[in-house]
Formats: C-alpha cells, structure tokens, sequence
C-alpha cells in the first residue's frame, strides 16, 4: 500500500536557486510515482506572463515512514532520518549525473532537460522542462519498422550512457518518454538506477544474493534479478532493450523459453501482421532475441554497439515502404540421409548463371526435402529465394501475392489497372531483381511449358522445378531423384523412424521390406513408423506385407511429415494422398488399374498397347512422361509404391474389362507359344520349335508375376480370363516348377466350372502324372478318386483310364519282369488301364487332338515288350498300327513320336538284339527330342534315361555313361530346383548301376572320381552316398584296398 | 553470502565423481545440510537473537516476544518443536514469521528461499496476494488478517481454466500500482475466479519443456539413440581376443555373444511412443535391472525414503511419473513438486540438448556451461515465481553439483546410482 500523500494542486511551491532567486511554481497534478518519488505537472509565469509548464520531481521514498503535514512539509519517522537523508542526496546526486550526461556528445534530446535541483519542504525537488506524457506503456507504434526504429534510439542512448561509463538498469516502456513528430523520437527519463560500470564490477564481496537491486519484472536479467553485481555491464542493459523490442512487437515479455539460447519465436503472434515481412526480417529478430535475450550473460551482445547494430539492420528489413521481393521462409527437413550425390550435383547445376533446372522423381521419393535442404543451406548464398507451390498455371502461381510478395504491389490494387497484373509484377521482378543473386523453387509444378514459363525463365533468376514429369524438352538441364540405393543410407532413416536400431537377426526381414519399397523414401519411412505404431516385429511386418501388401500390413494410424507439415493417418491413406489421381481421364486411370496387374519386370509396352486394344502409346507415353508409368525400354511397369497406390482405387466394370482383356491376351500368348511340337510332312520337328520355347521361358515368367499380382485383387481372379491364364501357365509350365505346378493345380480343380468337361479331365490326369512321377503316390491316388467322381462319358474315361496307367506304370518303377505278387498285380492293372484308354479313345473326335489313341497302343506295346507277356508278332502289329496312325495324321505330336521311336529302340533290343539298329534309332530319338522337348527336363525323361537303359541292355556300357553324364549336364543347365537335383540324383543312381554292371575298373574308377568331385562342391546335406561296391570295383585287379 | 552457503557452494563446484572417497564425501555433504530448525536458528541469529543458539526454550521464547510484538494473535503453537529436526511449518505461519520480524517482500521471499526452502509469494493464492501488498507497504499482519476477513473464500481448482488465464506477474503487476486497500479488495472481488488457481507459467513451461523432451524428435528419443549407439551397444573392439587367449575358437565366440547379450539394451532408451515412465527412467539413467526393480510402482519412492544418501527436503517430492503426467493434464498442484520438476526438466532438456547437438553420447561440458545452465534453470525458476537455486537446498545442490562437472548429466545419473546403491546398503 502506498500511503504517500501527494501535495494538493493549485498548491504553491516556491523553489529559491543557489544565488537566491525564487521562482514560484503551482502544482497542477500528480502525473506519477515511482519508488523514491512523486512526480507533478506544474507551472508558472513567465516575465511575459504567459504560463510555462514544467515537471517536478518530489523526493518522496515510498519504503520510509514519512509524513505530509499540513504546510506540505515532509517529516520522517526518526528511524527512517537519516535514510531519508541519504534518499535526498541520491537525488541530488542523480541530478548531477542526468545533468553530465544531458551535454555529452550525442545525447542532447535524449534526456528530459532536469533545470535545476532545490530545497523546500524539507525535501528536494527538480524541476524538469515539459514533456510529453506519453510513453512506451502507453503508445502503440503503428508499424513494425517504428517499433524497431524507436528501440534502436534506446540503444543508442544506452550506448552513450555506458560510453560515459553508467548502467542505466531499468529499461522498461514506462521509462521511455516518445515524442511525436517527424520523425517520431525518444526521450529516458528516471534516473534512479543508474550505477556506475566501475561500481557494479568492483563489487566484489557485494557479488551475493544478499544485495538486491530494483528491478522492473520481465525487463530485468537473471543477474540482476539474483543480485549478482559483479556480473552487471552492458550487456544487462542489452537485455533490456532486446525485452523492450519483444514487448512492443508481441504485446509480452519474454518468458525463460524465450531467452534459451536456441530459442525460436512464432511472429505469427506479434501485435503486427507477420505476412507483411520475409524471413529476411525474422531471421534478423530471431538473431537478435537470442543475442539479446540470453539467459547467460556472456551469451549476449557484450556492448550495446553490437545491439545498436543488429537494430539498424533489422530496422532495414522491416522498411515496407521501399519495394522489395519478400523471400520465403523454408524450413529445413528434419531428417534428410543418403542424398549428399544429389546435394553436390545440385551445387554444381546451379552454379552458373541463370537458367533452369528440373528436379524430378516419383512422389515421394525426396525431391521437395532434398530441393528444401538445398535453399535452407544455401540460403546464404542467394539475395532472394523464393519458394512456391505450383498453383495450377504459372500466372497464377507468379501474380499470387501469398507466393510471390513485391512490397509496393497488391493484386487487389492492380485489378482497376488494366493489362495482366502477372506481366507487371515479372516486370517489376526483373527491375528488382537485376543484379542479384536469386532462386525461385517452383515445387509440385504439373504445368506446361508455354509462354509465361518463358516470360518467367526470363527474370534474372534462377528457376528450379520440381516435378514428377519429365523435363519437357531433352535439353533441359535436370537432376532425377531416384531411389536410395545405398543400403546404410536406407538402414538409418529406417532405424530413425522405427526409433530404434535394426538387430542383427532382423537384417534379413529388413532387406526383404526395403527391397519391396524399392528405396522409396516416403513409404520406408512409413512402414518403420507403421512397425513402431503397431508394436511389429520386422519379421511380422515382412510377412504382412508379402500376405497383403505394404499399405494394408495393420490398420494403426502413424504420425510423418509430407513437406514438413505433420499428418497422421493409414499407410493407404498416406499413399493415396501421395498419388492423387483426380487429374488423370477415366481412361488413363483404367489404363493404370489393368497395368497395377503387370509384373515388376515390366511388360511390353506395344503388347499392352495391343492387349488393351488402345488406339496408340500416346496414352502410355503420357503416363510415363508423368511419372506413373516406369519405362524401360521397350518394357513399362508401375513403380511398387504407385503399384500400391493404384491397387487401392476401385475395380470397376470398365477397369475389370481392361484386366480381362490384359489377362486374355497373355493367356492366348502363352498357349500359342506352349502348343505341343508337331512335325511336318518329313517327320521334322518345326523350325520355330526352339524359338518357340525361348519365348515360352519369359512368358511363362511374366504370366507367373501377372498372376502373383491377380492372386491379391479378388475381383480379378473371379474372372474366367484369370482362370484360362492360369490353366495356359500350368499346362505349359515345366515339370520341375512343382512349387507353382501344385497350388496351381489346385486352384484350377477347385474354380467353379464344368465339372465333367475333358479340359477338367486332362487337369487331373497332369496332377495324377505329377504326384505319380515324384513318387506321391497316395496323392495321385486321391486326384484320380475325385476325377472318378467328375469322369462323365468315353472320352473322360479314357482320360481317365491313361491317367490311372500313369500312375501305375511309376508304382511299378520299371519292374516289368513282375516277380513279386505285388508287382504282378499292378502289371496286371497296368495293362487293363492301358487297355481300358485304348478301347474308349479309339475313334474319338475329342480325344484327337491328344492322340490318346495312338499313345495307348504304343504303352501297350511297350509294356508288353518290357514285360514278355506277349509274342514279337502281336507287339510288332501293335507298333504297325501306331505307325500307321502316325503317318495318317497331317502334322503329328512328336512327343508321340518320340513314343513311337522309344518302343521301337526296346523292340529292337528286347527282340532283335540288334545293336547298329538300336544304335540309329537312339541317335534319332535324341535329335528329336533335343528340338521338341519343353525343358531339359523332360528331355531326360522321354529320351535320356530310356535310351541309356536300352544301351546297357545291349552291354553298350561307355556310351551309357556317356549318354547318363549328358543328362547330368542337361540337369546342371536348367538350375537348383528341387526336381533338377531329384533328376540328377536319378541319373547319378543310374550311372553307378551302369558302372557297376559293366565291370569295368576304368568307367567305375572315373565315375568314383566324378562322384568324388561332384561331392567336394555339395553343401553337406546334398552329398551323394557312393556305394561301398563301387569303391571297390574301381580298384585295379588284384588290389584289395 | 553466509559462510553455510559458501561451504556448500564450494562442494558443489569442486566435488567430481573421479575424486578418492567419493561416494563417502556425498555421504558427508547429506550429512552438512541443515533443516528448517537449523534455518531458523540461523535467520534468528542474523535478527537480533543474542542467546545460546542451543536452546531452543530461549529461541522460542525470542520468537513469542516477536509475535507479541508484532500484534500476531494468537501466538502460534508449539514453537520449540520447531527446533527439533524434520520439522517443517506451514506457510501461514511462515509469513506470520516474516510479519513478525517486519520483512519488506524482498526479505520475506529470502527467508522462504533459505530457511522455508519454498517459494515466496504466491499473489495467487488470496492471502499471499494480501501478504505482499501489505508488506511491500508496510503494514501489520492485523491489517493483513482484516481485508481477508472482508474477502470471500475461493475454492481451489484442480486444472487450469479452458480460457484466458491470468498470469502471476499480472497480478502482480496490478497489486503494485495498488495504493489502497479498497481498491485491493474490488480488484480481488473482481478477479476472484484467478485465485482459484496457480503456477499458471510454471505448467505452460513445464509443459513446453515436456513437449521438447517427449516425442519421435524429442530430445529423449535422440539422446536415446545415442544411448543406444554408444552405451547398449558392443563395441567393435570388445570382439577383439588378446592373441595369448588359448580357449578354443567356439569357447571365445560363445563368450562374445553372452557380453554381447548382456550390453544389449542395457540402459533404459525411450523412442518416439515411449511413455513417460520410460522417458523418466531414461533421464535418470536407470538401467534394464533397476528400471524393473521399480517398475511394479513405476516409482523411485521406495529408493528415495530415508535414503542416507538425500536429506528429507531432497527426497520429499522429488519429481515423479505422477507429477510429470498431473503436469501433462494441466492439473495445478503444489509449489514444492513443480519448482523441483522444473530443475529436474530444465537441467535435463539443457544438457541433452548439447549432447544431441554433439552427436555424442560422452559430451564434455565447455567452459561456461555451467554457468549458462545454472543461468537458465535460474531464468525458469524465476519467471515461474520460484527462487533461484540454493546451494543450502539439499535438492537444488545435487544440480548445482551435477552440472559443474565436465559431464553433467552422467554426474546426475551416477548420483541417481549412488541411491540405489546407498538404499542397498542401508537396507543390507
């Protein structure tokens, strides 16, 4: 409570000065009060008369216990004598120091003229010239430019005040007198605080918490807060004025935030309106706060000179009235790993002068955060940058003030102007912009390059675009971001958005999810983030993602920044944002949704001109040029990211038509390159047989990713052109892929259909004959038990039949002889089977096309040869009427007739023993076989094999081995697949029993040796186990060891 | 500075975890800090007690005479026990104390800095706001007690309102250029629904401070990862086997995994979804094995109770996972758990900083840090309405202590250690 009780006005107070004379002063009102006194308005005559105001300052301490009596005197308590005392020369002391430095060089004006210092009422008094009442506390500078104007006249006040070696200590708005006019300026009064810079640093043991000086709260330093005078200088004062600036421009003063030594400020709560400056201006208040604000002493300007300065440049900055190109602020990316090749590429491509550049890449790949760390660290290096966002044309983009702000100039201004408000500003750009060094960021550009592309190109700038199209001329320079390749690189920003490191026992899951990003920045960074969110380990994440694709691994929302901005939500959602399509016609979308179908590898770009039926490759030239389509060669495909994207749009009728029309093309493809070889009026196989199945290889493949993508779009694989894809993929797959043979297999059994048609039979019989032949035979028995169920009709049955001969024929194993009951009874079987498919396919017209008929009889002859069941003679008829079946037919198989050459190689085994004969006929099977075979594989099957066992049945034990080892190689050629070792286990099998039977020391020894070789190269668990017997069969004669 | 503070000042700065008899000098330093009942001794001593510091009947009788004197009636009860040690007052009766001796308000928020250990005004609270207009003025604890009895009781709230609030210092503000009591009385009636609650600035930074710290790109995280990359993880080198080691091959290997195992996620590191207690272990530098010692309670309580090694004023409401989550509510609470929660904050959020920036987990502290650390904690405290630092507060020494040394903020933690391993002992 101030108990002060302040001197009536019309009061009069006689004031006598140090020669005597007396000037009589009327106190008009109590205009303040302050700590140590009362401030009044007076006045009194002039020798004219006319009535001069002043200002009087009481000594008044509002702490001591004194009284006014009534005359106007002031009595202190006798306790509080001689601190009043003391009080009274502080006052005249303050007066002494105020009145030196009124006259020092540079602060006249810059004090309230104190005219003298008198006794009266037991109390002292000065008397002041008058001022304006108005002061910081209560004026609101109008701009931003005069707030800064008026604190840098602070500082320079300061900066005298100091120079005279004072502290002044107590800045504060109230402190601060402003006096309009023109220019509006400053004036300090309250003297009270200063103390001496000598003073303050010999404090010495005055340097503790125990002495406390007055302070103003919010203007006020740490160290004089806490009393700590030894640490009192200029730089408490910076304080001050860098508390007085923040006051003014945010209305507050700063808080402990705002004095950290990193601290940032938002200016978009200033009193003033933030979007009428650039980041120019608010890096250099930024700078300023923090040099002035510190918490730390040393951490601020140590003399108001470097404040003063600071202020002068800012002052520049704030300056509206001069036209200027307001640059953007860019915020740097928070994380930006594996682009420093981009960063010093870009370096170098905006080295020179002018020009422009493209940036391109697929969304989010990086190009907005690598262009953004590029202008926020080679800010510097430019006058002005100006970053924007493609706002649809490049006048609008240009003419928005939002983007492009010229201080003089206002579009809502121009409007009444007449001409395009876009060509005035490019013209007053080139003006400004003359001679300087500037860069304009053009980020998600989509235009064209028409004229006013030009007419930008030709401001003295340079231009960077960033874009996913592809420059629009060749020329252009440009800089593509692609894919992080680097596979640290890929691993940090990973581990940073998992939060964590990646272990050594998840590296595998890791390379597998990085790789199915396909270094895509965006969608890595959003599948750590989904494994975080979603409390994943990586390898159940990995098997999400190969279960149902990346952007459906778990519904949890995750937090990223896309253009520095926070957004949370669905990988999906995130993805679809990222690649929105609403720009793209119905058509190009329909295009995109049958291409999402493609496999990784790409598909021909003509082929899916022709399968979508589209008129040209305009469309899919377009959609490359804008980066949805990756081309490569001649081959397009879709980005996995765009893949995933494009995968979420919904399959309508007209992009179902489209998948339909992709799938048929590829089915029909497929089962042209996969028809059966047939021969020709020679008995040749056909020319293009080995093109034929050149091409068979890479449709096959691409049929294979075509379906992997269908197997995950439901609506698709509903459709009967996935069902004939899958079907023409499974009858022309190779035996060895049972991996893809089986499932396939299995799925086409259970496709809703014709459940009797034979194109049903022929499916189980190739299940039957692939289980039979891996030996599963129980397997093959279960496909036959549900074939049984479906056989309706002749033509079924005999399918029927020959598939149940099939798989008797691998139970028997080759054991035609029979000695076992066991084996009588499948002979016995095998033979009514084979029998059975001969009786219902012969003349069936169904059953043409498959030679069913022809292939029975010779199996029947076969068996019967094998097995000596029946006379040369009835054999020799059988074979008369398959050749004769042959040679009817205009363009037979040649599998059959390979058949055909097989039973004729054992009849002249078994029954003529002719060796020169036998000798011919496996030389021609072979040939026929090496042009007409879909694989290598089969080509051991239908002749290798038979034709080695024929050669040993003749004793022809060299050329056996000779023949098996080819085998060997044929089955080395086609790759590691399980069946390919299976086979080359068999034909191991067959070269030991070969060696063996024929005795031979040398052909065992060189066999062991090749064993021996082919052991030292397996991994352990696919050693060959080398017989004990061969061991010691290729020991030379007469040696036991 | 009193000679106490000084001596305290002095271990602070030159104590070092490297030194000799470390943990047994720690041990002495709990051992120097005074309670309230030595404070006060030492505040009577300084305003006019002449008598046996020993005797605590004299003492007491001294202060009765006081209160007497200033018109404080009744005359508060069992003064001599607060002689005794482990005693603490309320503070209405600390500011009765300060009436009594007269104390303008600069001296009333010194006594409760060094003898209360808490802090000084707290002008949003109705009475405190009384107290300092009537102290800054001069006048009695009577005239105090009867503009209280012309104002109406406020309820506390429990969080801070939805809307404006009204800032301490504005309050302050206006109190000061309050000449008399009537305008007191109109301007509390008229704000009276600011008086319900407080530490309106303290939640804001705390909160602030929180957010920094908190988060995928928060402070914690990134010094976590460090943690992780330094301290949890196997160093190279350790695979290395001195050439003479004759074991077998697989005997070696079989003991490198087992370190290996061992040092993985040693230390408590907390990731972007981390929840505050895991931040707060990682703060404290707790390890996997004392992290899961106080998880059940997910609280450092048990270690902290009648640990030798902390004094009673350290130990009581030293910042928690409670506190820190009341905070992230808004729900205002007592001034005690809030001034040591920003020390905590503050000190951890400006050494992490640097760490981060050092891209090192074994930063060194430059030559003014300390001080520019000590300067922001002080800035914090004060623009909270806190007192500064006090080397005699058994709490602000163990910072004070921690971020003299050249790596301050493991200093802490090996301090946070040395509880666990005082509490053992103690307990053994």
């Amino acid at each position: 409570m101030d108990s002060r009780i302040a001197l009536e006005p019309a009061a009069p107070l006689r004031l006598v000065n140090r020669e005597g004379g007396a000037t009589l002063y009327t106190i008009l009102r109590e205009i303040g009060r302050g700590a140590s006194s009362l401030v009044y308005e007076a006045s009194y005559e002039a020798t004219t008369g006319d009535r001069k105001l002043v200002r009087i300052k009481e000594c008044y301490p509002h702490k001591l216990n004194i009284r006014r009596l009534p005359d106007g005197s002031l009595l202190p308590a006798p306790e509080d004598e001689a601190s009043f005392e003391a009080a009274k020369r502080k006052l005249r002391s303050d007066f002494s120091v105020s009145n030196g430095l009124f006259y020092a060089e540079g602060l006249q004006g810059t004090f309230v003229d104190q005219l003298d210092v008198h006794d009266c009422n037991n109390t002292s008094y000065i008397v002041s010239a008058f001022s304006s009442e108005k002061t910081l506390a209560n004026y609101r500078p109008p701009t931003v430019r005069e707030c800064v104007t008026l604190v840098r006249q602070v500082a320079y006040v300061l900066c005298s005040i100091h120079r005279e070696g004072y502290l002044y200590l107590d800045i504060k708005p109230d402190n601060v007198l402003v006096i309009e006019g023109l220019p509006t300026r400053i004036q300090l009064f309250d003297f009270d605080s200063l103390v001496p810079i000598a003073a303050a640093r010999g404090a010495g043991s005055a340097d503790c918490a125990d002495v406390r000086l007055s302070y103003s709260q919010g203007f006020a330093p740490v160290e004089l807060q806490t009393g700590r005078l030894r640490r009192l200088g200029p730089h408490t004062d910076v304080f001050g004025i860098g508390a007085l600036l923040f006051y003014l421009l945010f209305g507050t003063t700063p808080d402990a935030m705002d004095c950290e030594q990193d601290a940032a400020y938002d200016f978009s709560r200033m009193t003033y309106d933030a979007r009428c400056f650039d980041d120019k201006l608010f890096d250099a208040l930024t700078g300023f706060f923090r040099r002035a604000l510190a918490s730390y002493y040393l951490d601020r300007c140590r003399t108001m000179q470097e404040a003063f300065d600071l202020l002068c440049g800012i002052e520049r900055c704030a300056d509206t009235t001069v036209p200027r190109v307001l640059s953007s602020a860019v915020r740097r990316p928070p994380l930006l790993i594996g682009r420093e090749r981009e960063l010093a590429r870009l370096d170098e491509l905006l080295g020179g002068e002018g020009g422009v550049l493209f940036v391109t890449g697929m969304g989010g790949i990086g190009k907005s955060s690598l262009v953004r760390e590029y202008a926020a660290t080679r800010r510097a290096r430019y006058d002005t940058m100006l970053y924007v966002q493609f706002a649809g044309t490049m006048e609008q983009t240009i003419a928005s003030d939002r983007n492009v702000t010229v201080t003089t100039l206002r579009q809502s201004e121009e409007r009444c102007a007449g001409g395009r408000y876009f060509d005035r500003k490019l013209r007053k750009l080139r003006e400004l912009l003359q001679g300087t060094a500037s860069l304009l960021v053009i980020d998600h550009f989509t235009g064209e390059v028409d004229e006013d592309f030009l007419a930008v190109l030709e401001t003295p700038w340079k231009v960077m675009v960033v874009t996913r199209q592809a420059p629009p001329l060749p020329e252009l320079p440009a800089l593509t971001v692609s894919a992080l390749a680097e596979p640290e690189a890929l691993r940090a920003l990973f581990e940073h958005h998992l939060g964590r490191r990646v272990r050594p026992e998840e590296l595998a899951a890791f390379e597998s999810l990085a790789a199915r990003a396909a270094g895509h920045t965006l969608l890595l960074a959003l599948i750590a983030r989904q494994i975080a969110a979603s409390r994943l380990t990586l390898a159940e994440a990995e098997s999400l993602a190969a279960a149902h694709g990346l952007t459906a691994m778990s519904p949890e929302q995750v937090d990223y920044a896309k253009d520095s901005l926070p957004r949370r939500g669905t990988i999906g959602d995130i993805v679809d944002a990222l690649f929105e399509a609403s720009a793209l016609s119905a058509e190009k979308r329909t295009l995109l949704k049958a291409a999402s179908l493609l496999p990784a590898e790409g598909y021909d770009a003509r082929a899916l001109c022709g399968a979508l039926r589209l008129p040209s490759l305009d469309a899919l030239n377009e959609l490359s040029r804008d980066g949805w389509l990756l081309a490569d060669g001649d081959a397009v495909s879709l980005h996995p990211v765009i893949r995933e994207a494009v995968r979420r749009w919904e399959w309508r009728r007209d992009r179902l038509d489209a998948a339909e029309l992709l799938l048929s093309h590829c089915a029909a493809g497929l089962s042209a390159a996969a028809a059966p070889c047939r021969l020709d009026a020679q008995g040749n196989p056909s020319p293009d047989a080995a093109a034929r199945a050149r091409r068979l290889d890479a449709l096959l493949a691409q049929a294979e990713g075509i379906l992997a993508e269908c197997r995950r779009e439901p609506p698709v694989r509903a459709g009967r052109a996935y069902a004939a894809l899958l079907r023409a993929a499974v009858l022309a797959m190779p035996l060895y892929r049972e991996d893809f043979l089986l499932p396939g297999l299995d799925e086409l059994l259970r496709l809703p259909g014709d459940e009797a048609s034979l194109a049903r039979m022929e499916l189980f019989r190739f299940a039957a004959a692939l289980h039979a032949e891996a030996g599963r035979f129980e397997e093959a028995e279960s496909v036959l038990r549900e074939a049984k169920r479906a056989a309706r009709g002749r033509a079924a049955r005999a399918v029927l039949l020959d598939a149940r001969a099939l798989l008797l024929d691998a139970q028997l194993g080759g054991a035609y002889d029979a000695v076992s009951p066991r084996e009588r009874k499948l002979l016995r079987r095998l033979l009514r089977s084979v029998g059975g498919a001969l009786r219902l396919s012969r003349g069936e017209e169904a059953l043409a096309e498959s030679a069913l008929e022809t292939r029975s009889l010779l199996a029947k002859a076969a068996i019967l040869l094998r097995s000596g069941r029946a006379r040369p003679k009835k054999i020799g008829r059988l074979l008369a009427r398959a050749e004769s079946a042959l040679r009817e037919t205009p363009a037979p198989l040649a599998a059959v007739r390979l058949q055909e050459l097989l039973v004729s190689g054992w009849y002249e085994v078994l029954v003529l023993a002719d060796g020169e004969r036998t000798r011919e006929t496996v030389a021609r099977i072979l040939a026929l076989s090496a042009h007409s075979s879909a694989s290598q594989l089969d080509e051991i099957d239908d002749a290798v094999v038979p034709c080695a066992n024929m050669l040993v049945e003749l004793g022809l034990f060299p050329e056996a081995a000779k023949l098996l080892r080819h085998g060997i190689g044929l089955a080395r050629q086609r790759g590691a697949s399980d069946a390919c070792r299976r086979r080359k286990r068999e034909l191991y099998g067959h070269l030991i029993e070969t060696a063996l039977l024929s005795e031979l020391p040398d052909l065992c020894r060189s066999v062991l040796e090749e064993f021996r070789r082919e052991n030292a190269l397996a991994p352990p668990g696919e050693r060959l186990e080398i017989p004990d017997a061969l061991c010691a069969a290729a020991l030379p004669p007469g040696d036991t060891e | 500075m009193s000679q106490y503070t000084e001596m305290l000042k002095l271990r602070a700065e030159t104590l070092s975890p490297d030194d000799d008899g470390y943990e047994e000098s720690l041990l002495e330093v709990a051992s120097l800090f005074r309670g309230f009942d030595e404070a006060l001794t030492a505040f009577l001593l300084s305003h006019g007690y002449g008598g046996d510091p020993a005797d605590a009947q004299a003492k007491a009788q001294f202060l009765r005479e006081r209160f007497r004197a200033a018109g404080i009636e009744p005359v508060p009860r069992g003064i001599r026990g607060w002689f005794t040690p482990n005693r603490t007052i309320s503070r209405k009766t600390a500011f009765q104390i300060c009436f009594a001796f007269v104390l303008d308000a600069a001296g009333t928020n010194e006594f409760f800095r060094t003898v209360q250990f808490e802090r000084g005004f707290d002008c949003h609270t109705v009475s405190e706001a009384v107290y300092y207009f009537c102290m800054r003025g001069g006048l009695p604890y009577a005239r105090a007690q009867a503009i209280l009895s012309r104002l109406p009781d406020t309820e506390r709230r429990k969080a801070l309102p939805r809307g404006d609030v009204l800032y301490t210092s504005t309050i302050v503000a206006h109190i000061e250029a309050i000449r008399d009591e009537e305008r007191l009385i109109r301007y509390i009636e008229d704000n009276l629904e600011h008086f319900g609650y407080n530490n309106v600035t303290a939640i804001k930074f705390l909160q602030g401070l929180w957010a920094s710290i908190a988060g995928s790109n928060g402070l914690a995280a990134r010094e976590g990862k460090l943690i992780d990359e330094s301290r949890n993880a196997f160093h190279p080198d350790r695979r290395k086997r001195p050439v003479c080691d004759s074991r077998s091959r697989e005997v070696v290997e079989a003991e490198i995994r087992r370190e290996e195992e061992l040092m993985r996620d040693d230390y408590v590191v907390s990731n972007g979804e981390s929840s505050t207690w895991t931040i707060y272990t990682q703060i404290l530098g707790l390890d996997r094995s004392l992290e899961e010692r106080c998880a059940p309670t997910r609280s450092l309580a048990p270690v902290l109770t009648r640990n030798v090694l902390l004094p009673l004023r350290a130990a009581d409401c030293f910042p928690n996972r409670q506190t820190i989550d009341q905070m992230l509510r808004g729900e205002t609470g007592d001034h005690e758990p809030i001034r040591k929660l920003i020390i905590f904050l503050v000190f951890y959020t400006f050494w992490a900083k640097k760490l981060v920036e050092s891209g090192s987990a074994f930063f060194t502290a430059g030559y003014s840090d300390a001080g520019r650390c000590l300067d922001t904690i002080n800035k914090y405290l004060l623009d909270a309405g806190y007192p500064e630092l006090y080397p005699g507060n058994p709490y602000d020494w163990i910072f004070l202590w921690a971020l003299h040394d050249a790596h301050p903020l493991e200093a802490f933690r090996s301090y946070i250690l040395e509880l666990f391993i005082a509490k053992d002992s103690g307990s053994a």
